[in-house]
């Protein structure tokens, strides 16, 4: 018999194990005990598809309802055993989900799923994302007044545009008895978080530009072009407002 | 703001503390029940935010606190993971729990994390190398870490060492503590035919600080005895013996309730944590 795995070679066979089910270099060296090696290294990549696939299905409820439980669990599935997880945290976990899930045969004729799993993720983002006070009126007055330090945006605020009526169609998973949806009209959304719940409206394109090139750190003038070159008749004011309205410049 | 530390940390008391998962925090936090500790997995906490902090910032007003890793992948062949080991000494500073503790084990290797427990051959070299990797982590977080045992399916031929005596040299040789996991110690025995009780025997006492309780399954149709940490079951009696027989050896311990899969009614969990308070009370009868 020929030498023992250093450590590395080792978990680098334990590792092929999981990804493509077998390790014929690494089964000499485990024990069998009335139990063969390869059974025993099945269990190991049954529980790490299984983590994977729970942790997705934790993140994408709303893509799980509307693709139905077997067709989500095969594309989560596909998903842990070719992609995987680049963190030691299983929060991280699902990043590159959507642009996944858009790229399956299985999701073509729904073409907004991809979207409905992004929306899903930059949920999970704001619920994650650090504290923040709201900026109080005289905070925001400075702030409006100074073009070099504009008014940033709470870290949970998040922007989705879409081709396709996303935030109906995640309504419509959560809840489906109600009315009929059309796919077909773009939505864009704005997402953040109030107290400790993710909250999300529907939002003009125009609201989004803004909110998007705030996000990026634009000033307001940049932000405002931005939302300009959408819509022409956008005014400061109106694109101000449900920021203001819901808290979400910081301090 | 959750930086605004309201309280110092409570030392974990000498009883039996429940792991809280996020499913359960609402309702501790309504009920505020009796449980001497909580103990929460660290990832859970790396987010900067949100409504798991604010609901850590509430509990640990009212409890003593004790956070346990997951997902370092200590006995990796690749270096610790710098973002990782960042984001938890950053957990440590602002949370400023009692304990801190991981697992003898790895699970990432080439730039992917399997985010499971995987076990190590009991080798000179895996030794050498957690030594290392235990004394970076203490070193990063500027404190005494605690290292878990964990379950496995599967035993290296070429490990040179027991379990045991690499858990004894590892704390001898960097200084660690160790948090014994007895139902760990009961699903390896059976899995890989040893007799726990030379496992427990095995430990050094005074380098124990906490142990961990939880269920396993039965797998069949393998063609043998294998048992899986499925932390989805109450403690099953032959862990509750070797519970009193690990007090009985090493003196009463902080010990922790856990379960991670299908989580039943809060009140389970504080029934489990009643068997294990029966005996720990019993030791401390004996101890008087």
């Amino acid at each position: 018999m020929s030498s023992p795995p250093s450590l590395r070679e080792l978990q680098h066979a334990f590792a092929g194990a999981i990804v493509d089910g077998a390790a014929p270099a690494l089964e000499p060296w485990i024990a069998a005990r009335g139990i063969a090696p390869a059974a025993r290294l099945r269990i190991y990549r049954n529980a790490n598809l299984a983590i994977h696939v729970d942790a997705l299905a934790t993140s994408f409820p709303a893509l799980q309802r509307l693709l139905g439980e077997d067709c989500f669990d095969g594309l989560a599935t596909r998903h842990a055993a070719y992609r995987g997880n680049r963190s030691g945290n299983l929060q991280d976990y699902g990043a590159d989900f959507a642009a996944f899930v858009a790229a399956q045969p299985e999701t073509a004729l729904w073409p907004w799923l991809g979207d409905v799993a992004r929306l899903e993720w930059l949920r999970q983002e704001v619920a994650l994302a650090a504290d923040a006070a709201p900026a109080d009126a005289a905070a925001l007055v400075a702030a409006l007044a100074d073009a070099d330090h504009p008014p940033h945006l709470r870290p949970c605020v998040r922007v989705l545009s879409c081709a396709w009526a996303v935030l109906d169609l995640w309504r419509h998973a959560q809840a489906p008895e109600h009315d009929a949806i059309d796919p077909a009209a773009p939505q864009s959304v704005l997402l953040w978080r109030e107290g400790s719940q993710v909250a999300m409206r529907a939002i003009a394109p125009a609201q989004a530009a803004f909110v998007a090139a705030l996000r990026r750190g634009s000033s307001l003038d940049l932000a405002l072009a931005a939302a300009q070159l959408i819509d022409p008749q956008a005014s400061p004011e109106a694109l101000l407002r449900p920021l203001l309205e819901h808290a979400l410049l910081a301090a | 703001m959750p930086s605004s530390r309201p309280v110092r940390a409570q030392p974990i008391p000498t009883s039996v503390g429940i792991g809280l998962r996020p499913s359960h925090v609402a309702h501790v936090l309504q009920h505020r029940p009796a449980v001497p500790f909580f103990e929460l997995h660290s990832e859970n906490l790396f987010c900067a935010g949100g409504a798991l902090w604010d609901a850590f910032d509430a509990l640990r007003r009212d409890y003593p606190v004790s956070l346990h890793g997951v997902g370092l992948s200590l006995g990796s062949a690749d270096p610790l993971d710098p973002a990782h080991l960042a984001a938890l000494r950053a957990l440590v500073q602002r949370a400023e729990p009692a304990l801190v503790s991981e697992h003898v084990c790895w699970g990432a290797i080439g730039g992917r994390h399997y985010n499971d427990l995987l076990p190590l051959p009991y080798t000179e070299e895996a030794l050498e190398l957690m030594v290392a990797r235990v004394g970076q982590l203490q070193e990063a977080l500027g404190r005494r870490v605690l290292v878990e045992n964990v379950s496995s399916y599967i035993h290296f031929s070429h490990s040179a060492l027991s379990e045991w005596e690499f858990l004894a040299a590892l704390a001898a040789r960097s200084g660690c503590g160790l948090l014994l996991d007895v139902n760990n110690v009961y699903v390896n025995s059976v899995n890989h035919g040893f007799d726990a009780q030379r496992f427990i025997d095995g430990i050094p006492a005074d380098a124990v600080g906490e142990l961990h309780l939880a269920g396993f399954t039965r797998k069949q149709g393998l063609g043998g005895d294998l048992l899986i940490d499925s932390h989805d079951q109450r403690v099953d009696a032959a862990v509750w013996a070797l519970y009193g027989d690990t007090l009985a050896r090493l003196g009463a311990r902080p010990t922790l309730i856990e379960w991670d899969q299908h989580l039943p009614d809060f009140a389970v969990l504080e029934d489990e944590a009643r068997l294990a308070t029966e005996h720990l009370d019993v030791v401390a009868a004996l101890a008087a």
